[in-house]
């Protein structure tokens, strides 16, 4: 008969955070599961076991290949940012101009024009089909539909990514989401991890608010690991050498992955040069446009460059409301001058950041949103949901840039060349991360192997790699 | 650790650019071109501006929900008043200090000099999107996408009429200056100028080729001025007559302003150009145009001594202009 000593953790700072222990009974019959109360790091169900395996799998799968995913929350305006219709009607064409970029024959918006300079490192899908037309992240998260999914439902790519690599370097989570609680819960879904199993849920160290602190981790209290070790060493010492010795040994391995320094030094940007820092700065950390979505905020791209290089493999973010019906909210195009030069700005960054580094062969950048935009503007001076065609931007992982993918009619309506399915652009991320969809399958939770994308229909994008 | 962009000092700038790159071309090619005594800014697109009768103070009105009151020399932050539970759309001062903010979430909200929530008024059945307050008295308008223009007083929870007849969202309502007259306009193209005290209409006005979103009426009550989505200003009489119509330069108007002395008009567009025009012989003349802000300008508003101009944009920003004599 024992009590389970409590930890008090605030003492280093980390307080607020819920990981799920094993189940283990004691002889007392009370508890059968432990919790431990660990920072504001949102694991998103992230357990020990889950844990445990994650690291057990370190160096087993100690490939480099990253993702970034940038998803712009309600879906980006593809006809005013890089399939421009100069020869369109007012009312289809919009307020925009497009100019030349250094890729001859390819254009883009005039409000991006440091991304028009970096053309040659960009590849464009102007014919994204696929969308099945929710206001929601996780088609895009998944590469699949919300409706009729498999039995534990479909994980995100960074879950899966998660299951079937692992971690690439100790003590940093294989995929993170950057994504900070929303209004709307839709935007703000960090991916789930589906069948894969709460193991492979995203680290998620925004997810309890928008103001993008490591809340209630300080240094102090990360500097205090090894006496917070000691306190589990004295756990230990109290435990039943039958029952609780092994759950003692999961917590102290759990501690090392949730305060390992490569993880909190990543999201640190304090430690980052501040000429390259200034090269992203722009935004704020208010929810962007009508409130209901996150922040517009290219901190989140230097993070996401500072975590990959950690080595994390997928890591999502949030960036920006897009979802522009128009008044009394702004018009589409009042929306656009707000944040496309942010946008503009930060991506650019990013690609110079990864380029500088010699990540452009290993990550790969996906920026995309769930659907394009009405072709017609709206009589509030919006652009409505059009899941018919969308856009999407990628560079880096060593693929085939300075390209255009597809092409739209005359007002960007539908396809006209190449229609690209959006698992085509999955089947291109799980190639990149060297995930072979034709043969790799995942069980659901009724043990049926799951093919990560219909590989009968959709292959990786020929053009790309 | 994570840090939220970080506000620099203050000083009077030249630039009014300050979170976002500015084309470089939009600054300094006025024919006049001007300094900004200070600016502010709100989380989100700042949709109304307002100076105190006395000029002591400046209230801004946000789509982040929130209105704030400023120094009127300074720029230094007086107060934030909450409560809004949607964008604020319009901001206004009684002559007696209180303070009217107008709001999305279909309220009018009317609090105190020292930023005590006096009453609400709510009414409208769909987003309210402009709002307007007399200069002198308790009267006030709004009107919103339910094509209805409110009536109310600040002295009373009670609504004092409705006025049917638009048939397109209500984006301008305009008070004359002793609230005798309510002017108002929207997506139906149409200008309806109504009398306050009977709820009726007094005149239907059409020229404009689209959207009315912005309407004010002069010191002397006898004129006022209506611009829009059509880019071209036009000036009535009291009476409805047309008196000029004209070419504002800027693609879309989305809001105008006049001067308490004098006759002065300022109007703010889609192009981020504020531009002030003298009114003399029922014509109104550009006497100055400067390039103010990265995006639409939502808000102008002179002191009561038509000495600066405050102009409000959808970069989130407010810049306070000192014009020049």
């Amino acid at each position: 008969m024992f009590a389970i000593p409590r930890l008090n953790l605030s003492r280093f700072g980390l307080s607020g955070l819920t990981a799920a222990g094993p189940k283990f009974s004691l002889c007392d019959g009370l508890s059968r599961r432990s919790f431990l109360q660990v920072g504001g790091l949102a694991m998103g169900g992230l357990s020990l076991p889950g844990l445990l395996d994650l690291e057990a799998r370190a160096g087993t799968g100690s490939s480099k290949k990253s993702v970034i995913m940038v998803f712009l929350s309600g879906g980006p305006p593809h006809q005013d940012m890089v399939d421009l219709k100069p020869e369109a009607p007012v009312e289809v064409r919009g307020e925009f101009s497009p100019i030349d970029t250094n890729v001859p024959g390819i254009q883009l918006c005039e409000l991006l024009p440091e991304l028009a300079q970096r053309t040659d490192k960009l590849a464009i899908i102007r014919s994204l089909v696929g969308s099945e037309g929710r206001h929601a992240a996780f088609q895009c998260l998944t590469g699949n539909n919300f409706e009729r999914q498999p039995p534990g439902g479909w994980p995100a790519l960074g879950a899966v990514a998660s299951k079937l690599l692992g971690p690439a370097v100790a003590g940093v989570p294989p995929f993170i989401s950057l994504a900070p609680r929303m209004k709307t819960s839709t935007w703000s879904d960090p991916g789930p991890a589906g069948f894969c199993g709460q193991a492979h849920a995203p680290f998620a160290p925004n997810a309890d608010q928008a103001t993008l602190e490591l809340k209630g981790v300080s240094k102090q209290g990360l500097s205090a690991r090894q006496t917070l070790l000691d306190q589990i060493d004295a756990l230990k010492r109290q435990a039943d050498a039958g029952a609780l010795a092994g759950a003692a040994a999961y917590y102290e391995q759990a501690f090392g992955i949730l305060t390992s320094s490569a993880l909190v030094d990543a999201l640190d940007l304090d430690r980052e040069d501040p000429a390259i820092r200034a090269r992203y700065a722009g935004g704020s950390l208010e929810p962007a446009g009508y409130g209901d979505a996150g922040p517009i905020l290219n901190d989140y791209f230097l993070a996401a460059r500072r975590l990959v290089e950690a080595g994390a493999r997928v890591v999502t973010v949030a960036y920006g409301r897009w979802d522009w019906h128009g008044r009394p909210h702004g018009t589409n195009f009042e929306n656009a001058r707000d944040h496309l030069p942010l946008f503009d700005q930060g991506l650019s960054a990013l690609i110079d950041d990864l380029y500088q580094r010699g990540l452009d062969r290993d990550c790969t950048v996906l920026v995309w949103g769930e659907f394009g935009r009405t072709p017609r503007v709206n009589k509030n001076g919006g652009r409505d949901h059009w899941p018919q065609v969308a856009c999407a931007l990628l560079t880096g992982g060593g693929l085939r840039t300075g390209q255009v993918i597809g092409a739209t009619n005359r007002f960007a309506e539908v396809p006209r060349e190449r229609p690209v399915h959006l698992q085509e652009v999955f089947a291109t991320l799980y190639h990149q991360l060297g995930i072979d969809v034709n043969h790799q399958t995942v069980n659901d939770l009724t043990g049926r192997p799951q093919y990560l994308v219909d590989h009968t229909r959709h292959q990786p994008i020929g053009e790309l790699i | 650790m994570w840090k939220a962009w970080a506000d620099p000092p203050r000083p009077p700038i030249a630039s009014p650019v300050r979170m976002f790159r500015s084309p470089p071309e939009l600054l300094g090619t006025g024919s006049m071109p001007l300094v900004s005594q200070y600016h502010c800014t709100h989380n989100n697109a700042v949709y109304g501006v307002a100076f105190s009768p006395d000029g002591t103070r400046l209230a801004s009105a946000s789509l982040d929900n929130q209105v704030k009151v400023w120094d009127g020399a300074t720029g230094v932050l007086l107060q934030t008043l909450k409560g809004h539970g949607d964008g604020v759309a319009s901001v206004g001062w009684l002559d007696d200090g209180r303070l009217i903010s107008a709001s999305l979430d279909k309220t009018l909200r009317v609090w105190l000099a020292d930023g005590t929530l006096k009453q609400v008024l709510p009414g409208h059945a769909e987003y309210l999107t402009c709002a307007a307050v007399a200069r002198k008295g308790p009267r006030l308008a709004s009107g919103g996408f339910d094509k209805l223009v409110r009536l109310w007083s600040a002295d009373s929870d009670l609504p004092q009429g409705v006025l049917a007849g638009h048939e397109g969202t209500v984006q301008a309502v305009a008070l004359s200056p002793e609230g005798s007259l309510v002017a108002s306009g929207g997506d139906d193209l149409k200008i309806r100028v109504w009398n306050f005290a009977e709820r009726q209409l007094v005149q239907t006005l059409a020229g404009h080729a689209a959207a009315v979103e912005a309407l004010a009426w002069f010191a002397s009550g006898t004129r006022f001025a209506s611009a829009g989505a059509d880019g071209r200003i036009r000036l009535w009489s009291a009476a409805g007559e047309p008196l000029q119509e004209l070419d504002s330069r800027s693609p879309r108007i989305k809001c105008l302003a006049t001067s308490r002395e004098g006759e002065w008009l300022a109007s703010g567009g889609s192009d981020g150009v504020f531009r002030i025009w003298k009114l003399a012989n029922d014509q109104l003349t550009e006497v100055l145009a400067q390039p103010a802000h990265r995006n639409t300008i939502y808000g102008v508003a002179f002191d009561p001594a038509a000495q600066r101009l405050a102009t409000g944009g959808f970069d989130r920003t407010i810049h306070v202009w000192e014009l020049p004599r």
